[in-house]
């Protein structure tokens, strides 16, 4: 994705323009696992900031999406660790906010959020391979090298993770 | 992967709806650009974090300012930002641990190690006096300044002892005789900024003493002679204005000894730290010196040569100073100094020409202690003047910035005149 080649204005154009192309999707990653809307958007402009600053001291990277996913993945833990004292419940609380009124996208926000809902009572890491393998349509190869797992995990943790959400489905719509 | 069934597809495409609203887009892209344009001004480094990069843009630049000082140094200009710093200011440490480590370690023989130590030690000693002037001489500042001075006129003389003891007393008796007319300057420069407006008449006195010291053929005879010359001096000049060159009275009476010690003895309670420090370093040079100038002797042969050179110097540092003079002519203190090493080179002269070359030797030395002492007393006032020291020195533009010359030694003349009504 990066090459050595270009002016640093090409740069920040390519990597802005993988902002627009990636930042719901990243968004809507961390708001899975955060279960917080608000959290998931600074863990979303910090994960694109430490990209950012990767890239300005001219590092390559590869693949753009999925370093971004990782980027996001450790903004979470250090995220976690800085609000150890913040029960999982308040987080659980926070992550069933009312939709935003004021978002264009506010109807759309609102339909989305039963299948949220239902996706979120599947357990980490089942969810978050669910997430990436289904919402955002990552083959188990993307996952397992966003992941840092190998590709075996990723397709156990995908397989277990439908059947926990088909448990969800069936014990709440039968 | 079969067993998604239609339903469970559903909620991930629902899912899917979850995204970030326009305006949260739009927010978040602006920091990330602001995020960006701060990144891009910033150094690399190997560390990702921005925050941690932030602290190592000072470690990044401190070389860089070394090297660019470095520079500026063996470029021979000697006129930059750090040079004007003072004790308190962000550039002192700088000027004085970076810039005139920097020359220190340029310096390569004995003779040149010594002078630029006592060029150092003196450095203190003016920013003592520029502070003093502008009521910026806090007791703390005054200590640091205090200490550095101490730290290298002891350098001057621990040297100046190794020299006396490789076989290089000359140049030590050289340095140590410059050293000890620059510190006489100071002594007095001092002297003035610690008096208040009543004691300056007492100071004027112990200028006095040293003015017939140096008047007197054989200085080191006259230990305690008239202290009311210099009023009788400034009697004559000033009202009547006139020309430098007018002839001076060498001998005054001396009057009201009792009275002058009296003073002396409540001065050294009134003198500042500094001052007390720059006193009994003068007394520790002069025994030193003495001791260099008798080794010196020892060495017989190069002796003739030796006074030559010393009376060729002094010759040059009293056409440079009669220079700076003639800008001041109304300074009699400066005078009366000028005009004590033009007779001083002339003696040189003539002990040369009967043979006994030591002692010309002895008589050049004190004539360019008495110039230093001169040099010091004319840049007091703030005038700016060419201080080239002698010829195998560095050449050094200094440029002094102080407030309205002159008004310090008017102020003497006018506390002069009240005290005699008195």
């Amino acid at each position: 994705m990066e090459s050595p080649q270009r002016s640093p204005e090409s740069k920040e154009k390519a990597f802005l323009e993988a902002f627009e192309q990636h930042s719901d999707a990243l968004f809507r990653h961390c708001y899975f696992k955060t279960s917080n809307r608000e959290l998931a958007k600074d863990v979303v402009q910090e994960a694109f900031c430490r990209t950012w600053s990767y890239i300005g001291e001219g590092r390559k990277v590869e693949n753009m999406r999925a370093f971004l996913y990782r980027v996001a993945g450790n903004v979470i833990i250090d995220e976690m660790r800085k609000k150890k004292a913040t029960s999982l419940d308040a987080l659980e609380e926070a992550g069933f906010m009312p939709a935003d009124d004021t978002s264009p996208n506010g109807e759309q926000f609102a339909s989305g959020q039963e299948a949220v809902r239902m996706l979120q009572q599947v357990e980490e890491p089942y969810r978050t391979a669910l997430a990436l393998r289904f919402v955002e349509g990552f083959s188990p190869k993307e996952i397992a090298g966003m992941l840092e797992e190998s590709e075996n995990v990723i397709s156990v943790r995908i397989h277990r993770g439908v059947k926990k959400l088909r448990e969800v489905f069936d014990g709440k719509d039968p | 992967m079969n067993e998604i069934t239609p339903q469970l597809k559903k909620i991930f495409e629902k899912a899917q709806g979850v995204r970030l609203s326009d305006s949260e887009k739009k927010s978040m892209r602006a920091s990330l650009q602001a995020h960006m344009q701060a990144e891009a001004l910033r150094p690399k480094s190997s560390i990702p974090s921005p925050w941690v990069m932030g602290r190592f843009v000072v470690f990044i630049h401190k070389p860089v300012a070394v090297v660019l000082i470095a520079f500026l140094v063996l470029s021979g200009t000697t006129a930059y930002a750090a040079e004007g710093a003072l004790p308190g200011d962000a550039l002192y440490t700088v000027k004085v641990d970076v810039v005139e480590e920097v020359r220190a370690a340029l310096t390569v023989t004995d003779k040149e190690k010594m002078r630029w130590d006592a060029q150092r030690a003196e450095r203190r000693l003016e920013e003592a006096a520029t502070l003093a002037a502008a009521g910026r001489l806090t007791d703390e500042v005054e200590i640091e300044i205090e200490e550095r001075f101490e730290k290298f006129a002891e350098k001057v003389e621990v040297r100046a002892q190794k020299a006396e003891n490789s076989g290089n007393a000359r140049a030590a008796a050289i340095v140590l005789a410059e050293f000890e007319g620059t510190l006489r300057g100071h002594a007095q420069v001092l002297a003035h900024a610690d008096q208040d407006s009543s004691a300056v008449s007492m100071q004027m006195s112990l200028t006095a003493e040293s003015d017939v010291a140096a008047n007197s053929d054989a200085a080191s005879t006259v230990e305690e002679s008239a202290p009311d010359i210099i009023m009788m001096n400034l009697d004559m000049a000033i009202p009547t204005e006139e020309p430098p060159q007018a002839p001076l009275p060498t001998r005054m009476m001396a009057v009201g000894e009792e009275k002058r010690e009296a003073k002396e003895a409540k001065k050294q309670d009134e003198d500042s730290r500094i001052s007390k420090k720059v006193k009994q370093r003068l007394e520790k040079l002069e025994r030193a010196r003495e001791q260099a100038e008798r080794k010196a002797q020892n060495k017989n042969g190069r002796e003739k040569r030796a006074a030559e050179d010393r009376i060729e110097d002094a010759e040059e540092a009293l056409e440079r100073v009669e220079k700076a003079f003639q800008k001041k002519p109304q300074r009699i203190d400066v005078k009366v100094r000028i005009d004590d090493a033009r007779e001083r080179i002339e003696d040189a002269r003539k002990s040369g020409a009967t043979g006994s070359s030591s002692e010309a030797f002895i008589e050049a030395q004190a004539a360019v202690s008495s110039i230093n002492e001169s040099s010091v007393l004319l840049k007091v006032n703030g005038e700016t003047i060419i201080d080239e020291r002698t010829k195998d020195d560095h050449v050094e533009l200094e440029v002094e910035t102080k407030s309205e010359d002159g008004r310090s030694s008017i102020k003497i003349k006018s506390n002069i005149f009240n005290q005699k009504d008195d």
